[in-house]
């Protein structure tokens, strides 16, 4: 067998080519660190691979989408912890009003406390985070949900938001909603004495109805009314009546813009001009909102007067001065009920105590006759929803008292309107049973927004170590082992070296070498 | 004359050409392809004297090449296949480096579009994510393209090289035949000369030059000549004459070359019957490899803007309008053959209606016999066998295939033999665009949301709400749902005006109206509750439609919804790289089976230094001999003319 000179030196070439090949290779290799530089180096592995890193990709996006929704609701759980010590402060003054101690005044102290409550507790609501958005607006985050509306003598507070719920991946296969519904908070409060109002869609006026809501929960009765008005029976007046469910009347009166209309323990006005037929329905809802629950507390508390307090006040006096305690005589009624005055008293208290006691004998506790040192004063005490002054007339007696006319002993007393003690005392116990309501919504709230916290932490670990299994199986794949690459790099070196020196062996040699 | 002088003479002229041949040997023992030549020295006949023989010195009979045939034949097999996979590998590793990068492949940039868009999911209003939203897209299908350039770049070399190697093959046919020629008129003095050696060895170095180029086959003729044929059995070399290839646009494609022969008779496309070689391999890249991976990426970028705009369209925008394309891309060419007789006024359209179908095919669509039918130009990964759908032409005529729908219009007139080619994923990559350049346009939020009024009785629940059709008129309508009494029906009234009345209430039922679907739940409704589903104006806070693009990184929708983008994009890396794999295995084991075969051929032919040294040294010494018989021939003369003096 023969080989010519040519093909010696093309193998020994050709067999360095081979090795610096494999070389650059494993140079490749060990320098980037990874196996596997294009995908003809292994076609299964770098489909593989690409998959795997968007398995990672996803779960790190997963992690970001954890940290921004930890960061919605955060604020929002620190916004609730505020409404419910809010809550709780307003829980802590109505108690407090209903203290029989407590005097007219003192409770209007005390509304006024509510008053400032009230507002903290919208602004509350309102709360923006740091992106500018509301925290309880659903999906309308730009726009302020709950804004308050003066109508008639009654503020009150709407929602402009929407039950809308943003969710946000936070695992491949599940979801979690970043929002609490501010109008299941704050507007959707289950209350047994909830009202709605509507207007009628055929009504032509402009008659506006007010909120209505329930002022007096002992004659509360919970039905559908209807308040008609009539512009056309007594005109220039408008009337108003109010029938229940059953077209039974319950209330009637003359309109006028903006004054209460009372019926049935609840409480409502009309503004403006309404035309004739126009009709209004307040009905029985599910819900009471928050804000309405806490400023009909407020207005209960300012209404509201004490066992001691009296209305109603008719004073007579001035003909007093000439009336002989002793020897003059008179009767007159009062309300009706006959006062007789003899003629046996010493001074002007003995007149005082006798006036009393025979109104009392004749209707216990409502009235209440006091005296200042001048003048003697008949009140009416504050039973129902008005009391007007007494009505004293049939004037009998001593001309000596220089009362010649009924006018002098008639007087125009002031009408107070208000709560009788233990009205009071039950509007209390609904207010604390709706604030309690409200608390545990609150609460509930709350404690989902914790779930949702601790359900994140534990989602953040699990995608934690998915990052890292997949990332170590990634390695598996794609990594040079550093260690088998090198003692494979010092071998083929070797293989290089040795090839090299025997080509440069073989090479040297010819017999043209030996020739002369 | 057999005496002792002419036969010395004899021996150093023969020695002097044998040492002229070895030392020819010695100067070319690196030329490419000689074969050494053995001088062959012969007893010269000898001469009949008194009754005996005596012989009359020695003569070159020949000088012979050494060569062997059937190894040039395998040589020349060998090179063809090895040249093939060579240029296979060396072109398809480019695309093969192309999708390793990891800065420059699309999975990095697909991953970080789908972040921003989670980012714009987590905060809707965020004027920054939006933007950042705007900007990675705009990354995306900047990327898209420029892959797109390079793989058309890629494309014009391919198409270049083709030419380039088509010149070469047409002047190499050309040498041979002026070797031919040379032989043919050596030749005809009847004697080999070491001229016509060297002109052998020539134009066997041509010869396996051309196979470098591509395949083909040599048929020895009669007084040296050779026939060379290329493809299925076309002549390129005859005798003395060379035909020619030429490159020329593709009437069904003119981006494309074809290989035509100009043969006497006529033109013949011979582009599929061109194998091995250099342009064996080019044509081989170029419809197993390239156009696949432009098809492959062109549809990942299809079903990337066409499924993600049908989600936008699907959402309602900052502007409170409902969304637009977010991307944008061109339908499919349908490209006229450039021999086509009959009339298409309006033209044929192409469109992709439905992305899961959707393969990497080409198709033909030809005219015969009346009936229109289709055929996939099926690449390696094509599942779909041929496709013939025999359809008449009646009005506009619609074909509809693998996810696109063909319509040829009522106006068109076709005639037999027409035929159109439709390239549905090719300019995907290029032409996908960004729609939308305002961020506010981006629609994150859902059009529709729901509300169950706040004083409702029972405890009745509506559900987010869904849009199932974008397209309908009346989405955006506010509707109303009525519990009547008893709170077993509802009834629908859209904008006021009542649409339906005692629809039947169920816990956990669908409710669908208007391109809208929701969900309502609850034990116990009660009479004049109120459901309500109105357009979502001022949703900034919103983000419902875009969770569900995000979802669509996830969703499947390739290959009839198995694959989703990144793994579609997948299947294209790793069907290169184990093409490319597979190819740089068999070029290893061809090259090993060349170097064998070269072996070979120089254990025949080539010029070992020491055996021409050895040679030189034994027709040195022989010649030396040689003259020392002239000598003593001399000798003897002086002996017999001093005897005669």
């Amino acid at each position: 067998m023969r080989i010519s000179t040519a093909q010696i030196y093309t193998q020994g070439v050709k067999s360095f080519g081979v090795q610096q090949t494999k070389l650059a290779v494993l140079q490749e290799q060990i320098s980037t660190g990874v196996r596997i530089n294009k995908p003809s180096d292994d076609a299964a592995a770098s489909a593989r691979i690409l998959e795997l890193e968007q398995t990672v990709s996803l779960n790190e996006q997963y992690q970001t989408n954890i940290n921004l929704t930890e960061n919605r609701l955060n604020p929002q759980e620190t916004s609730l912890t505020s409404v419910e010590n809010v809550i709780q402060r307003i829980r802590e003054l109505t108690l407090q009003a209903n203290n029989a101690t407590q005097s007219l005044e003192s409770r209007k102290a005390i509304a006024f406390e509510v008053d400032e409550l009230q507002k903290e507790l919208i602004s509350l609501s309102n709360t923006i985070d740091a992106n500018g958005d509301y925290l309880f607006a659903g999906h309308q985050s730009k726009i302020k949900p709950f804004s308050t509306n003066i109508t008639g003598s009654i503020s009150h507070v709407e929602f402009n938001g929407d039950q809308g719920q943003r969710l946000v991946n936070i695992s491949q296969s599940r979801q979690i909603n970043t929002d609490t519904s501010g109008s299941a908070i704050f507007m959707q409060i289950p209350a047994a004495m909830a009202l709605n109002e509507s207007a009628d869609s055929a009504n032509s006026g402009t008659g506006v109805l007010a909120p209505a809501h329930v002022y007096d929960s002992e004659n509360y009765v919970a039905d559908s009314y209807q308040i008609t008005f009539d512009t056309v029976s007594s005109a220039p007046e408008t009337l108003y009546s109010v029938q229940d469910s059953a077209g039974v009347t319950v209330a009637s009166g003359n309109y006028s813009d903006s004054q209460d209309i009372e019926f049935m323990g609840i409480r409502t006005s009309v503004t403006g001009v309404p035309a004739n037929g126009d009709s209004f329905t307040v009905s029985q809802g599910q819900y009471r909102d928050m804000f309405s629950i806490v400023s009909g507390l407020a207005e209960s508390l300012r209404s509201s007067a004490s066992s001691a307090e009296t209305a109603g006040t008719y004073t007579f006096g001035s003909a007093l001065t000439v009336f002989d305690y002793s020897t003059d005589s008179a009767s007159f009624d009062v309300d009706g009920l006959n006062v007789n005055l003899n003629s046996n008293y010493t001074d002007l208290d003995g007149v005082t105590t006798s006036i009393q006691a025979q109104l009392d004998s004749l209707a216990v506790g409502e009235y209440s006759v006091t005296n200042d040192g001048s003048t003697v004063s008949i009140a009416k005490v504050v039973t129902s929803a008005s009391s007007t002054a007494p009505v004293v007339n049939n004037f009998n007696g001593d001309t000596d008292l220089n009362a010649t006319t009924i006018a002098d002993f008639t007087a125009a007393g002031t009408t107070v309107s208000g709560k009788d003690s233990s009205s009071i005392h039950s509007d209390i116990a609904q207010v604390l049973l709706d604030l309690d309501t409200a608390f545990g919504q609150v609460l509930e709230a709350r404690t989902s927004i914790g779930g949702r916290l601790n359900a994140l932490q534990s989602q953040f670990d699990d995608n934690e170590s998915t990052i890292l299994v997949t990332q170590k199986t990634l390695s598996v794949i794609r990594d040079t082992d550093l260690a088998e690459a090198i003692s494979q790099l010092t071998l083929e070196q070797t293989t290089l070296d040795a090839a090299q020196a025997v080509f440069a062996r073989i090479t040297s040699s010819s017999l043209f070498n030996f020739l002369r | 004359m057999g005496d002792l002088l002419s036969n010395a003479v004899s021996g150093l002229l023969s020695f002097q050409r044998a040492i002229n041949t070895t030392s020819h040997n010695v100067v070319n023992v690196n030329t490419e392809g000689y074969s050494r030549q053995r001088v062959e020295l012969d007893a010269k006949p000898p001469t009949m004297i008194g009754g005996t023989f005596i012989g009359s010195g020695v003569d070159i009979t020949t000088i012979v090449r050494s060569h062997d045939q059937f190894i040039t034949n395998s040589v020349r097999e060998s090179t063809s296949a090895f040249t093939r996979l060579e240029k296979f590998t060396d072109l398809a590793g480019q695309i093969d480096n192309m999708l390793a990068d990891p800065q420059g492949g699309i999975s990095p940039i697909l991953q970080e579009f789908f972040s921003s868009v989670q980012d714009v999911t987590d905060d809707p209003g965020s004027g920054t994510a939006r933007n950042q939203l705007l900007s990675t897209s705009e990354a995306l299908v900047n990327r898209f393209s420029s892959f797109d350039t390079r793989l058309e770049q890629l494309g014009y070399n391919t198409e270049t090289d083709i030419k380039t190697s088509i010149n070469e093959i047409n002047q190499l046919a050309s040498s041979i035949a002026d070797i031919n020629l040379a032989l043919g008129e050596t030749n005809s003095n009847g004697v080999l000369s070491e001229q016509s050696s060297d002109l052998l060895d020539q134009r066997d170095s041509l010869l396996v030059e051309l196979s470098t180029k591509v395949n083909i086959q040599v048929v020895n003729e009669p007084q040296n000549n050779i026939t060379v044929l290329i493809g299925s059995g076309q002549t390129m070399v005859s005798g003395a004459t060379a035909f020619n290839l030429e490159a020329r646009p593709d009437p069904a494609d003119p981006s494309q070359n074809i290989i035509v022969y100009e043969g006497i008779v006529a033109d013949i496309d011979i582009s599929a019957q061109l194998k091995g070689g250099e342009l064996g391999g080019l044509l081989d890249y170029r419809s197993s490899v390239l156009q696949p991976t432009i098809n492959s990426l062109g549809r990942v970028a299809i079903g990337l803007a066409d499924t993600f705009n049908d989600q936008h369209k699907a959402g309602m925008d900052l502007n409170n309008t409902l969304g637009g394309d977010f991307f944008s891309f061109e339908q499919p060419r349908t490209i006229p053959h450039s021999a086509n007789t009959g009339s298409y006024p309006a033209g044929i359209t192409t469109t992709i209606t439905d992305v899961s179908q959707l393969t990497i095919d080409d198709y033909n669509l030809s005219f015969t016999g009346g009936n229109w039918q289709l055929v996939s130009t099926a690449g390696n990964m094509s599942s779909a066998a041929n496709l013939t759908a025999d359809v008449p032409n009646v009005g506009d005529t619609t074909l509809s295939f693998e996810g696109l729908t063909v319509v040829i219009d009522a106006a068109s007139v076709p005639q037999n033999g027409d035929k159109f080619s439709i390239k549905p994923t090719e300019q995907g990559s290029r032409t996908i665009n960004l729609a939308i350049s305002d961020p506010s346009a981006i629609a994150a939020a859902a059009p529709i949301r729901t509300a169950s009024s706040l004083q409702n009785l029972g405890d009745i629940d509506i559900s987010q709400g869904s849009v199932v059709d974008a397209s309908d008129p009346n989405l955006l309508q506010p509707a109303t749902l009525t519990f009547n009494n008893p709170p077993s029906t509802f009834d629908v009234a859209v904008a006021g005006v009542t649409v339906a009345t005692g629809v039947a209430y169920s816990n956990n039922m669908d409710f669908s109206l208007n391109g809208w679907k929701v969900n309502l739940t609850g034990i116990n409704p009660q009479q004049g509750d109120t459901l309500t589903v109105e357009a979502n104006l001022g949703g900034t806070g919103d983000n419902r439609n875009m969770l569900e693009l995000s979802r669509l990184q996830t969703t499947g929708f390739f290959d009839n919804g198995v694959n989703n983008y990144q793994e579609a994009y997948s299947v294209l890396v790793g069907r290169v790289g184990s093409m490319v794999h597979s190819a740089e295995v068999d070029k290893e084991a061809q090259s090993a089976l060349l170097s064998q075969v070269v072996d070979r051929q120089s254990q025949v032919s080539g010029v070992n230094l020491d055996e021409e040294a050895a040679d030189l040294i034994k027709y040195q010494q022989a010649y030396e001999a040689a003259a020392k018989v002239i000598a003593t021939a001399q000798t003897l003369f002086e002996t017999l003319i001093s005897a005669t003096r």
